[in-house]
Order: C-alpha cells, then sequence, then structure tokens
C-alpha cells in the first residue's frame, strides 16, 4: 500500500483529529455519491478508507481493533493474527484445534472443540484458548475471567499476561479519559470517607454519650 | 430505552446544550409530526445522542425551525432535524413497541397494553418505512426475553443479546466503511444501558420476582466492583470503537455523553446507597 500519511496528505506526526479532518475533506471530494460511475474516484475512495484504517487502527489498542473491514468482524478481537497462538508442546490436541481456529476467527467452532476437554484437564493454555475465542465472539465477562485463571495457574507466561492486558486495556484508556471529565462523583472516595467518619464517630461516642446529631 | 445516554446537567457550555436540546425537539416534533402524537410517548435523550452520533459522521444537513409545542406553548425554540432523525424516531419506535409487545406477553401489564394501543399506528408507519430493521429489533427482543424466561445465568449472552440490538439500530448503513465500527460502538453502549437497568432494577425485581441478570453476581462480596468492572468493559469497547469514526461534528457533546454522561444516574445510585449505608450504621 502506498504510504498512507501520504495519501492522506498529512505528516507522520499529525494528532488524530488532524487525520480525521483531512480524511473527512478527501471523502467529500471522491465519495461516490458525489462520483457517480467515476470509476477513478471509486479507486481513490478505495485508497482513503484504507488509508484511514492503517493510521488510526494503529492508535486504538495497539493494532488489535480491526474495525475497518480490512480485518472484518466487529469488535476488538476481530484478528488475532498478532500474539503467539502457536503451539507449545504438550498441547492438548482439542486445544490446538481450537486455536487453529481461532486463527481463522472461527470462535464458535473453537468454543465448541474447547467442551471436548473434561473440567479435570483444564490447564492454563486451555482456558487461554477459551478466552481467545470468547473474546472474539465478544463474551468480554468471561474471556477476562477465563484470561485471568490462565494467569493465575501459570503467571511466567507472558502470552497469557499479554491477552489480559489486551482484554484490560479499553477499560484502562476509557476510565483515563473518564477522570478527565472532574464533575463524576467517585463513589469508592465517599465511601471511604463516610466509613472513616463512622469509625472515629463510633470511637469518640464509646462513653454512650450522643454527640451531636 | 433508559434514559441512562444523556448529558449530565452543566457538562458541556450553554450554546453546547441548546443544540443537544434542539436535536431533542426536533425528535420530538418528527414523532409527533411524521408517526402520530402519541407516539412522543417514546421520545428520549438516549435517541437523540444516536442522532447526534449518526448525523456527525455522515454530516447530510441539518434543517433547522423555530417552533413552538403542546408542553411549552409560549415560547419559540430552536429544533433541528436530520437525516438520521426520522430513521432514529422509527427505531424508537419500533424497540418501544416489542418491549411494550413483550411486556404484555411475561408481565400481562395492563399499562403495557394500554401503551401498545396506542404505539400501533406509529410502529406500523415505521415498520413500513425500514421493515429490515424493525424485523431484526423484533428478533432481538424475542431472543432476549426467552432467556430471560429460561433464566439465563450467561450475562455475556444476556448483555450481547441487548447489544446486539443497538448495533442494528446504530449501524445505519449495513455494509459501509464504517459499519463495523458503529455496531462495536452499539454493543458496548446497549450492553451498558442493559446492565444499568438491572443495577437500578436489582431491589424491584428482587421484590416483585422478577428475573434480573445480577442475581448471581448479587451474592457476591465484590458485587458493587464487579458490576462496575463489566460496565467500564462495556463502555471501553463502545469509547474505542467511537474513537475510530472520522468524528469533528459536535464531538464534545458526544464525548461528554459518552465518558460522563452515562455514569449519572449510576453516581446517584451510588451516593444515595452510601448515605443510607452510613445512616444506618450510626444508628
Amino acid at each position: 500500500m502506498n504510504d498512507p500519511y501520504k495519501v492522506l496528505g498529512v505528516s507522520p506526526n499529525a494528532s488524530d483529529d488532524e487525520v480525521k479532518r483531512a480524511y473527512r475533506q478527501l471523502a467529500k471530494k471522491y465519495h461516490p455519491d458525489a462520483n457517480p460511475g467515476d470509476r477513478h474516484a471509486e479507486q481513490r475512495m478505495k485508497e482513503i478508507n484504507a488509508a484511514y484504517d492503517a493510521i488510526i487502527n494503529k492508535k486504538t489498542t495497539a493494532g488489535q481493533s480491526a474495525y475497518g473491514g480490512y480485518g472484518g468482524g466487529y469488535g476488538s478481537y476481530g484478528g488475532y493474527r498478532s500474539g503467539r497462538a502457536g503451539y507449545e508442546s504438550g498441547d492438548n490436541s482439542y486445544v490446538e484445534a481450537a486455536l487453529n481456529y481461532i486463527a481463522y476467527r472461527r470462535y464458535a467452532e473453537a468454543l465448541n472443540v474447547l467442551q471436548n476437554v473434561p473440567t479435570s484437564e483444564k490447564n492454563a493454555r486451555w482456558y487461554y484458548a477459551s478466552a481467545l475465542a470468547n473474546a472474539g465472539m465478544n463474551n468480554r465477562v468471561t474471556a477476562k475471567q477465563q484470561a485471568e485463571r490462565a494467569v493465575s495457574m501459570d503467571p511466567t507466561n507472558p502470552d497469557y499476561r499479554d491477552l489480559l492486558d489486551r482484554l484490560n486495556n479499553p477499560s484502562a484508556t476509557y476510565s483515563r479519559q473518564r477522570g478527565t471529565y472532574s464533575t463524576s462523583v467517585n463513589p469508592t472516595s465517599i465511601c471511604f470517607g463516610l466509613c472513616l467518619c463512622s469509625l472515629i464517630s463510633r470511637l469518640c461516642c464509646r462513653g454512650g454519650c450522643y454527640r451531636g446529631w | 430505552m433508559f434514559g441512562y445516554v444523556t448529558l449530565r446537567p452543566g457538562a458541556v457550555s450553554e450554546e453546547d446544550f441548546k443544540r443537544y436540546r434542539a436535536f431533542y425537539c426536533g425528535l420530538c416534533n418528527t414523532l409527533n409530526t411524521g408517526f402520530g402524537i402519541t407516539s412522543s410517548l417514546t421520545l428520549s435523550y438516549d435517541i437523540t445522542f444516536v442522532i447526534m452520533l449518526l448525523n456527525s459522521l455522515y454530516e447530510g444537513g441539518e434543517g433547522k425551525a423555530q417552533i413552538r409545542c403542546l408542553p411549552h406553548p409560549l415560547h419559540l425554540h430552536s429544533a433541528i432535524i436530520c437525516e438520521a432523525t426520522k430513521y432514529c424516531a422509527a427505531m424508537n419506535i419500533a424497540l418501544s413497541y416489542h418491549k411494550l409487545l413483550d411486556d404484555v406477553r411475561d408481565e400481562k401489564s395492563v399499562k403495557a397494553r394500554a401503551a401498545l394501543l396506542f404505539l400501533n399506528g406509529a410502529y406500523k408507519k415505521a415498520r413500513s418505512m425500514y421493515p429490515k430493521k424493525c424485523e431484526a429489533i423484533e428478533r432481538g427482543l424475542s431472543r432476549l426475553c426467552e432467556l430471560e424466561r429460561e433464566n439465563c445465568k450467561d450475562i455475556d449472552a444476556l448483555i450481547n443479546s441487548f447489544g446486539n440490538i443497538m448495533a442494528d439500530i446504530i449501524s445505519y448503513h449495513d455494509d459501509d466503511m464504517f459499519a463495523p465500527a458503529l455496531k462495536s460502538l452499539g454493543l458496548g453502549l446497549g450492553g451498558f444501558v442493559y446492565m444499568m437497568d438491572a443495577y437500578e432494577d436489582f431491589d424491584k425485581d428482587q421484590r416483585e420476582g422478577c428475573f434480573n441478570p445480577l442475581t448471581e453476581l448479587h451474592q457476591r462480596n465484590d458485587y458493587e466492583d464487579k458490576v462496575n468492572d463489566i460496565m467500564t468493559m462495556l463502555m471501553g469497547e463502545c469509547a474505542e470503537a467511537f474513537e475510530y469514526l472520522p468524528l469533528q461534528l459536535d464531538v464534545g457533546i458526544l464525548r461528554s455523553v459518552i465518558y460522563d454522561g452515562v455514569w449519572e444516574k449510576y453516581d446517584i445510585i451510588r451516593t444515595r446507597e452510601k448515605r443510607n449505608r452510613q445512616t444506618f450504621s450510626m444508628l
């Protein structure tokens, strides 16, 4: 592909906003609705879309996002091309098969295959594969639980930790951004404050006196 | 929808708030004139967010008018109508209609039956305009009801059941470049709304013996943390998809809703509970 920054006419240091502005300007010009039947415009639009996706996808969850239709499937786990979902010796053949399915984004089949493993044989790798498949199906609660399980069963494995980090990434990014909206009240800090106050007042009122309130 | 997808009061400038309000007025006006006066039963700020989101993405042009309306007959105020307004009005009617149908079936609610009568005409119109989308809403809500009736314990399945409906609604063009991102946004936002509704109604559902997806979770010591976790994950997905979109128009308002406004009800509930607990512990 051509240099996506050149296609959009922005510098490689351009901010998200600049990239988006450039995209919108070009899209107005080359959109098929504005150029019906124009093959050249259609081709340009494809390049512009691809360039946008290449730049903006890189800036969200480290390349995991696949919204552009170039990775297909919606949700961040559309494409597990990165991450070494490779095979390890001692891999149960069901887990092997599941990881294969996952590489081709066939998450439902992967989950099906994993069901064949009896509970007593569910090792860290099984939980890892299951977490990947569930993430692909947008079963985020289960995926996170299973990734945590894999990490706790084998804390030294970097793949498992990596997966858990990626699963937590959107929440972490979101919470950081949310924190900049200072109108929101933090219930945890209120709770701590109130608990502290009630503890102190209980200690002070040991003698059974009724202070004030 | 449930009144969760809104702006926190005072969160944006007066100018921005007026614009937000104008889209809401435009929606109300469209419901009344396009679908009949009783359809404005379904009016909400939640769907106003979707209107502004789609308008920001597709920028198909806005019509502005100064109108008077029944609840506010004395003053003229601004209304903005865009291409997404009619679509979202229809989607909201369809959502409300099918939700009421399910309420009638499951809870035999008399109120719901009455409300349905009012919405019949409006729904017929919505369905003639967007048959595929209405069918998808019907299927989705049916599926959700089935899961709830079976006492489903799989919280992901329940969340996604409602989330997928929102995903369908928000992805206006099913197959354009931004459909996957819009679907992901809808999935996260819809899931959050489903969780918030369950969280808010938990005590009432327990009292009335109604299904609540948080029943199992509620038995844990870390219930509040877990609920917060899940809702943050859902908004995290929603926000990530949102930031992928090349939005410029009204982006401040939209961000304020996504990152802050959606938590307003949650914060109110938490503060009230802490206050109640503190009162009890001091007695």
